[in-house]
């Protein structure tokens, strides 16, 4: 039998990987929905700022007129303290990322 | 059964008043984030079912209720600017009980709880209401329960999305739901199933507004745009 170096092996094992999953018999639902624009941590945080009213660089409950979004405040109000900074917007953004897509921050390369 | 009597047994409830949706009163609120459009599925009904009406749990003139824990979905049809959309045509469509879409091609047909009506449909007036009596979603195969919808004013189709369940277990995994990366889009499509309070058979009750993005004008003249440069 011919030896098979390290990364054939790892090759070879993702494939079976693949013919696997590829003979799962599910169809390949992946949604096909429609296209979107590249969604960042900043560009989160940029539509959230959208409610900025005085303009002072953090967000207020009573800011959020939108009350839709107030849910999605309160997550982010990380010390209760009623005001939602940046850094917890940024931080609400990593921490649901994980749950959702799987990787914290993002989804696969080249989309963060 | 006269035509007017069997309408008023099919009119099981009355429209109600969406929640507020902005705290500044008036037509115009500061901003408004707009519902994210997603996928349409395979399901669409292949065949219209012959009761199209508002109502899910009774098909037609038939007495057998669906199966399952029922549901009012209510909300509204909004511009971008707040001003509620009259005359817009809202279709739902999920699985029954069991997980079974009415559409022919759908999978289990063996399992399918035919007093379901499995699509439904509603004009709004001119506040932009609609509202559904139906069951409320279950997985389906491995998507986190869901109730799709559409949105069309005459010849256009405004708006297709669908509704989630707010907490669910599955919703962290499910394939449609995880295209959206932005916290502020799956917010605004987990929608809170709450129990309506003095129900005797635990209704449940949710309120899912929906904002377009553009005026309907808008939306008409990008999909125009969009058709004639893809040929």
């Amino acid at each position: 039998m011919r030896t098979m170096t390290a990364s054939g092996a790892m090759r070879c094992g993702v494939g079976i990987l693949c013919g696997a999953i590829a003979a799962h018999g599910q169809p390949p639902f992946r949604g096909h929905g429609p296209s979107r624009p590249a969604v960042t941590s900043d560009s989160f945080v940029e539509r959230m700022m959208v409610f900025d009213g005085n303009h002072d660089g953090e967000l207020t409950r009573s800011e959020i007129t939108d009350t839709r979004l107030l849910r999605l405040f309160d997550r982010a109000d990380a010390n209760h303290d009623g005001v939602v900074t940046k850094d917890e917007l940024k931080a609400l953004y990593t921490a649901e990322a994980a749950v959702f897509v799987g990787r914290p921050g993002g989804g696969p390369p080249g989309q963060t | 059964m006269s035509f007017a009597s069997s309408l008023h047994s099919r009119r099981i409830f009355l429209g109600s008043a969406g929640t507020a949706l902005f705290t500044v009163r008036g037509l115009f609120a500061e901003h408004l984030a707009a519902t994210p459009q997603l996928t349409e599925g395979p399901y669409y009904p292949d065949r219209l079912p012959v009761d199209t009406d508002n109502d899910l749990l009774i098909v037609g003139d038939n007495i057998t209720p669906a199966v399952g824990q029922v549901t009012r979905l209510t909300g509204r049809i909004l511009d971008s600017s707040g001003s509620p959309v009259k005359d817009a045509v809202v279709e739902i469509w999920q699985t029954d009980n069991n997980g079974v879409y009415i559409n022919s091609r759908a999978p289990n047909k063996d399992r399918q709880d035919k007093n379901f009506q499995g699509f439904g449909r509603f004009m709004t007036g001119s506040k932009g209401e609609y509202n559904f009596r139906t069951v409320k979603p279950v997985p389906y195969e491995r998507r986190c329960p869901h109730i799709h919808v559409k949105v069309k004013k005459g010849a256009r189709e405004l708006i297709t999305t669908q509704v989630f369940v707010n907490g669910h277990a599955m919703n962290a995994r499910d394939v449609v739901l995880r295209e959206l990366r932005d916290p502020i889009d799956r917010e605004l499509v987990l929608v809170d199933f709450k129990p309506v309070a003095g129900s005797k058979i635990g209704e449940l009750a949710a309120n899912f507004e929906i904002v377009l993005g553009h005026t309907p004008d808008e939306r008409s003249f990008l999909a125009n745009r969009r058709a004639k440069s893809e040929g």
